[in-house]
């Protein structure tokens, strides 16, 4: 297998989605069913295979390979990637992860007295810790706005909107404003298309965390919308080995970002820094951080490779993630008896997740000895808990289980190695462990 | 338990062909950059990647945190930390040493003392720390090689300086177990009570640590403690251990980044069954492929099983390297990096001079390098010999001189180097006929 991209690509033919793609291109445990893209992703055979030969090769030749190979092929990493986001390759670096993207990016502003990080209460968790942690120690404050789903476009735009005003009227400014392109939990499509010309209109800044981005929706336009910043994982659903994200910053915001997070080789004080352009002291400073294994940045043209020639094109994944989630979600919905999460303009599924409702209640007292059915409040979480166990330990899976908004939903991954029939077990499982729910079976102290 | 065994298969080319997969034309002469691993610890790394395939969610969720605390305890075994849970994992030293600085909170008159040779993204965190939170950083110049007793002493003279000015305090001391270019073992062993007592905290950069010189963690008592796995202890990239003892994790709020374990200060002193503990925060920063973290066992089966310990490692790598550098010294003419009194090679490294000589702006004759090309000799040197002869050449400019740090391993013997000095020298033959110079009048 060759390592540089110089050959004419060996094209394969399509292969079906579901069973087939799964079986001829992915590894997952003959027994496990993954329903669970979303969290920590996976990667078919090919760049499995492809990522085995960059590390035989680093560890044929270290210092030739990690010196002298790998900073064309990271190069080439950037150029094949920037296109899925509209941008232009100096404006896209790699790093491992979002969480480390996200840190990059709001431990680089100063923060004055006074100036607010406007968030919704849906942030991701290690985001918000981030802001916390920012709080102790800078004079940023943070400002959440609640958001319960369903939900729709208008009223989060609103919210928004109504949110920057209190802040100014408290005589404060919001610096920055962070939101997703699709929620983690609930997994749903967030309008971040409409935020960003608002934020624009206020001066703030807009961080878009795009955790769900690359691979999952369409971002072609993401430069034409014109955020400030813009992160997404390629682990996720660009099929990349884990460690790898993109951080995203047009060129007019480069010379926010001093430093790197850890403080690496590229970092030069103010001074020196004035004595190179921007762009070029953006790009070098995430050229080489520290050391890791930085194999997964290099195996994004693979990833690419097989989503074209073996998935048929970005667009027919996408479109059938998105597909095949409404539809299973559907599915399981229907067999359950209950419903999937959507609002009232049906925009919360324009993406690969599907949330359906567990045929669970919640009691609205406990009735001395027993709850006949349902599930006391106090419970909720620890049943949700207990449900995610269960489809991991008895079924061989992992059904993400939360308690939210009065109700239990699940949040079910689609993907190409996925079909009806994965949905239709999913639905049969639950119904199993939420018929023990219900009769009590559950220890839960 | 240490044995003083015997390797398997005899330290050397023979070992290097049984357990590692160099490629033919490639002489790896240069462990100290990058390290790498034997076959055994690349299937055992394979297999665990396989496993967070076939279940991502179960591996990565559920099952991650009891593994990685097996594997803390091995290397804090290894270190003599004998608490565990002062001991987590980060994936570099960098990464280790940028958490305690970005970490501690900086007041007024609070200077940084380090010396020159600290490492390089060391000081550009150091630099950082200048530029945006006015901590001022004073840089001792000890001029390598001296005794170890004048280095001591300059270190303790300069602290004292900077406590006897008022309003000023050292507040943190960074040094090395071993600097890395060029490759010096410091007596940091002395060092860190010195320094501690004149009130300072003491962040000892271990990046050349574990595996190469005997850490005792426990008797040392550093303020903060980091050190590469992936090194020299054949653990594979992106592990290394840091060590924050309990009285100081107050200070050390956060992981970098910040991540799920990151609590609140308004959470703290609450009891939170849902609140996670320090070590934990260290778990998780960032969806990233941390299955090298769970490799430290089978890098330590390695070393007993396979090399016969960590004493038979210890003695075979010194020794290459030492008499290799006298082989080297010879073919090229030069000396040692060396001087009795001074621990510089009680270690794996060991630092020859290139023949060459610096010339000044006014005279580059005969076979001179002028001063403006000085540093390009190091790149020329390392991108020509990679390209033409399969040696990559580790060669820095230091005070005048170039000097060539050799990196003894079990995997290599005195014959490697004295073939890579004949092509060393050769190269170093070109400069002085200008083959550089002309380079880079006609490059740029």
């Amino acid at each position: 297998m060759r390592i540089l991209h110089d050959g004419p690509p060996t094209v394969t033919a399509v292969t079906p989605f579901g069973r087939e793609m799964r079986q001829a291109h992915f590894n997952f445990a003959p027994s496990y069913t993954p329903l669970n893209h979303g969290s920590f992703g996976a990667f078919p055979s090919s760049v499995r295979e492809y990522q085995r030969t960059l590390r035989c090769e680093t560890e044929a030749r270290p210092d030739t390979f990690i010196r002298f190979i790998y900073p064309r092929l990271l190069r080439e990493s950037r150029e094949a990637v920037a296109p899925l986001l509209g941008a232009e390759t100096d404006e896209v670096v790699f790093v491992p992860n979002a969480l480390t993207a996200i840190n990059t990016v709001l431990r680089n502003l100063i923060y004055r007295s006074g100036d607010v990080i406007l968030y919704f209460s849906t942030i991701y968790d290690a985001c918000l810790k981030t802001i916390q942690c920012l709080e102790e120690t800078t004079r940023v404050k943070g400002y959440c706005i609640d958001l319960m789903y369903p939900a729709d476009d208008d009223e989060i735009v609103d919210l928004f909107r109504t949110a920057i005003l209190e802040i100014q009227s408290q005589g404060r400014s919001v610096k920055l404003a962070m939101f997703d392109t699709v929620l983690t939990f609930p997994g749903v499509r967030f309008p971040w298309e409409r935020l960003v010309p608002v934020c624009r209109e206020y001066g703030i800044l807009s961080c878009i965390d795009g955790a769900h981005g690359v691979g999952h929706i369409d971002l072609r336009h993401l430069a034409q919308v014109e955020p400030d910043f813009f992160i997404s994982n390629c682990y996720k659903w660009l099929m990349v080995p884990r460690g790898c994200a993109v951080l995203y910053v047009p060129y007019r915001n480069q010379a926010l970002i001093r430093t790197t997070y850890p403080t690496a080789e590229g970092y030069l004080p103010h001074a020196e820094r004035e004595t190179k352009s921007s762009a070029s002291y953006f790009v070098n400073l995430f050229d080489k951080v520290s050391t890791i294994d930085t194999t997964p940045y290099i195996c994004v043209i693979e990833a690419l490779k097989f989503r074209d020639h073996v998935c048929g094109g970005e667009e027919r994944v996408r479109d059938y993630c998105k597909t095949i989630a409404r539809e299973g979600g559907e599915l399981m919905a229907a067999m359950m008896g209950t419903e999937i999460l959507e609002n009232k303009t049906g925009t919360l599924r324009d993406c690969c997740f599907t949330n359906v409702k567990l045929p669970l209640e919640i009691a609205e007292e406990q009735q001395g000895g027993g709850y006949r059915g349902k599930v006391p409040a106090k419970d909720a979480k620890a049943v949700a808990d207990w449900i995610t166990k269960m489809t991991v330990d008895e079924f061989d899976t992992f059904i993400a289980t939360r308690y939210y908004a009065g109700a239990f939903w699940v949040r079910i991954s689609g993907q190409v190695y996925l079909e009806r029939v994965d949905f239709e077990w999913a639905a049969n499982v639950l119904l199993d462990l939420c018929g023990r729910v219900r009769n009590g079976i559950l220890h839960l102290s | 338990m240490a044995e003083t065994g015997t390797p398997k298969v005899p330290f050397g080319i023979p070992m290097r062909q049984a357990h590692f997969a160099f490629g033919r034309q490639y002489t790896p002469l240069n462990h100290g950059s990058y390290g790498t691993v034997p076959v055994s610890v690349r299937a055992a790394h394979a297999a665990l990647q396989a496993d967070a395939d076939a279940a991502p969610d179960p591996f990565i969720a559920l099952e991650f945190h009891a593994r990685l605390a097996a594997q803390r305890a091995l290397a804090a075994e290894a270190l003599h930390c004998s608490d565990v849970d002062e001991l987590v994992f980060v994936p570099n030293a960098t990464t280790g040493s940028d958490t305690i600085l970005k970490n501690l909170v900086w007041n007024e008159g609070d200077v940084v003392l380090c010396y020159e040779l600290v490492y390089g993204s060391v000081a550009h965190g150091l630099s950082w720390l200048e530029e945006t939170r006015g901590v001022e950083i004073q840089v001792v110049h000890p001029e390598w090689p001296l005794p170890d007793n004048e280095l001591v002493q300059i270190m303790i003279d300069a602290a004292m300086n900077v406590n006897a000015q008022p309003g000023k305090r050292v507040r943190l001391a960074v040094v090395d177990t071993i600097i890395s270019m060029p490759g010096l073992r410091i007596p940091f062993e002395r060092l860190v009570p010195a320094l501690q007592a004149l009130g300072a905290l003491v962040l000892v950069d271990g990046a050349h640590g574990i595996g190469q010189v005997g850490i005792d963690l426990d008797v040392l008592r550093p303020d903060f403690f980091v050190t590469n796995l992936h090194k020299w202890f054949f653990v594979p990239r992106g592990c290394a251990a840091l060590y924050v003892p309990k009285k100081h994790q107050e200070l050390i709020r956060t992981s970098l980044p910040t991540s799920h374990g990151f609590t609140p200060k308004r959470r703290l002193g609450v009891s939170d069954e849902d609140g996670e503990s320090w070590v934990e925060m260290f778990d998780f920063t960032g969806s990233d492929d941390t299955t090298a973290w769970l490799c430290v066992q089978a890098a330590i089966d390695f070393r007993t099983q396979v090399c016969g310990g960590e004493t038979a490692i210890e003695v075979y790598s010194n020794v290459v390297a030492q008499r290799s550098a006298g082989v080297v010294a010879s073919v090229l003419g030069t000396e040692i990096m060396d001087l009795a009194g001074s621990c510089i090679r009680e270690c794996f490294f060991a630092n020859v001079r290139l023949p060459l000589e610096l010339g000044t702006e006014m005279d580059s004759s005969n076979g001179k390098v002028n001063p403006k090309h000085a540093h390009a000799v190091v790149g020329w040197i390392k991108a020509v010999g990679v390209r033409e002869s399969g040696f990559y050449f580790q060669t820095c400019l230091y005070r005048g001189a170039w000097w060539w740090r050799l990196s003894g391993t079990i995997y290599v013997e005195v014959e490697d180097f004295r073939k890579g000095a004949e092509v060393l020298k050769g190269l170093c033959e070109r400069i002085q006929n200008g083959e550089l110079a002309k380079q880079i009048t006609t490059t740029y």
